[in-house]
């Protein structure tokens, strides 16, 4: 499996399991935001490599609201 | 030629799509799984809440409202796009005439700009929140904000406009990266804002409404008004054909449906839970302000700055983009660049004065409603003119720079939609549907009439 692919899904992990335990009561808002925080950056650096590369498509060029 | 050896530049832009070019559902669903999370959801979702509609009607209306949209553009616009597999500005310009879509696109055009504008404000509510500059919305159209927040909507406006005028390419990989993120960030929001109105003291979306309602007068935003806004909001682009574009591309019919996951993950998951930052803002700060920057920094910190920005630019930037395009089909020997810059002035003027993204639910249903009626002449000329012993594409067929059918069947519609929105107060939105029968109907009889006498 691509490195970057892993990278990126842990950082989306991160990002997804803070509001999470929010919710469930086991984490405070004010330490969700840094583990938010941890998990945006972890997800750019593997999102990056990872989909940075793929092919545009039509609707890119496109306007949607 | 695989469908991957198609780059984005080749877009046959005056030719049908061949069948090698031709991509398959999977590639929809991706496509439109992060075109609806957007800078506009940020402002969309609160206000709805600051409208006063109740949570049953939301979660009820949204979800007849997306259902009837993803209709719509299943069996309006697909059928359309697969048997012609032209751009809509091309289809146009073969009904129409070349010097008939001019108009046109300078119109769509200018609401591209303003629609830029509205999400170079969102933008700059985030860039704002680390310098402590906030931004009220003032009561009157032609007011700016702070002069701190006014600079900052200039720097974002030229920084966006600057990067559109290169290409829309960067962005759109931009777009690409983010956009599984900004999904999950989007729900964070909704958690973490439910989470903060339950904890303590219980505060329930009915109490938001009415804190709101007491502070700024009680306002109604019932059930068939958000089914029709969830449904005609993206109008010019299902109702208008604008996906055409898209959906040329399209090999296989159940492509149609692939809107649906925009429309839930976007027009559905996202409003809520941008709509719950507002929910939760009140509950904490008694503040009642729809700034999307400080919303989502008050819940997420940090990663709720990026969002914004993000979402609000890459927004922003296909959209000047487009306009620039659109200006510089008026003027042929203008550059590119040159024009896509102009449109960014103008949306970066747009952008200073904040009650553009306050109005943004009537601000687009005006979209759709002076855009989506050319769609009625793309329908009527493709199903009907043959059944009427009418010529099909007629400045094509008669090597015609201008015929004013369409165009007149156009701009009557919409100048009497416009005059009932500005003049007569009704919700824009409402007006998407009978402008674009009458367009159609008009279309119809001055066809009759103009080919009659060609």
């Amino acid at each position: 499996m691509n490195p970057f692919k892993i990278i990126g899904l842990l950082g989306l992990a991160t990002t997804a399991i803070g509001p999470l335990l929010v919710f469930t009561g086991t984490l405070e808002v004010a330490t969700n935001k840094l583990v938010m925080l941890i998990g945006m950056i972890v997800w750019f650096l593997g999102a990056t490599p990872w989909l940075g590369t793929t092919k545009l498509q039509p609707s890119d060029k496109e306007v949607e609201i | 030629m695989s469908e991957e050896e198609h780059s984005a530049t080749e877009e046959f832009e005056r030719q049908p799509v061949p069948s090698s070019a031709l991509k398959g559902p999977g590639k929809f669903w991706g496509m439109y799984a992060g075109e609806h999370t957007a800078g506009t959801e940020f402002m969309i979702g609160p206000l709805f809440l600051a409208a006063g509609a109740s949570i049953q009607d939301l979660i009820l209306g949204l979800l007849l409202g997306n259902i009837l949209a993803t209709l719509t553009w299943r069996f309006l616009v697909t059928p359309i796009a697969m048997s012609k597999r032209l751009t809509l500005y091309y289809q146009l310009e073969r009904i129409a005439g070349g010097g008939g879509v001019k108009l046109y696109n300078f119109v769509n055009g200018l609401l591209f700009c303003f629609l830029a504008g509205a999400m170079v404000t969102v933008s700059a509510s985030a860039v704002g929140v680390p310098f402590g500059v906030t931004f009220e919305v003032p009561e009157n159209w032609w007011q700016l904000s702070s002069p701190a927040f006014t600079v900052i909507v200039l720097l974002t406006g030229a920084v966006i406009a600057a990067i559109a005028s290169r290409g829309y390419e960067m962005v759109a990989r931009v777009a690409n990266i983010a956009a599984p993120w900004m999904i999950i960030v989007f729900a964070a929001c909704g958690l973490v804002s439910y989470t903060i109105m339950q904890s303590g003291d219980a505060f329930t979306w009915s109490d938001a409404v009415a804190f709101i309602q007491e502070k700024d007068g009680v306002q109604e935003f019932g059930f068939w008004k958000i089914v029709i806004f969830a449904w005609l909001c993206n109008g010019a682009m299902h109702f208008g054909m604008a996906d055409l574009s898209i959906f040329r591309f399209a090999r296989d019919k159940s492509s149609g449906w692939a809107p649906a996951i925009g429309m839930f993950l976007g027009h559905y998951v996202a409003w809520i839970c941008a709509a719950l930052l507002l929910a939760a803002q009140i509950k904490l700060s008694q503040d009642t302000t729809a700034n999307p920057g400080m919303l989502a920094w008050s819940a997420i910190g940090w990663t709720g700055i990026v969002c914004v920005i993000i979402a609000g630019w890459t927004t922003a930037n296909p959209t000047i983009y487009r306009a620039g395009l659109a200006f510089q089909a008026l003027f042929p020997n203008s550059k590119r660049v040159v024009m896509t810059l102009v449109a960014g002035l103008v949306a970066t003027v747009a952008g200073a004065f904040p009650t553009l993204s306050g109005k943004l639910l009537d601000f687009v249903g005006t979209y759709g409603t002076v855009l989506g009626p050319m769609g009625a002449v793309i329908f009527v000329d493709f199903w009907l003119m043959k059944r009427f012993g009418l010529r099909d594409e007629y400045a094509h067929a008669t090597k015609s720079f201008f015929h004013p059918a369409a165009l007149v069947a156009w701009l009557l519609p919409v100048i009497v939609g416009l005059y009932l929105i500005f003049a007569q107060g009704v919700f824009a939105a409402y007006l998407v549907i009978p402008c674009w029968l009458a367009c159609g109907l008009l279309y119809l009889v001055l066809s009759k009439l103009t080919q009659k006498n060609a």
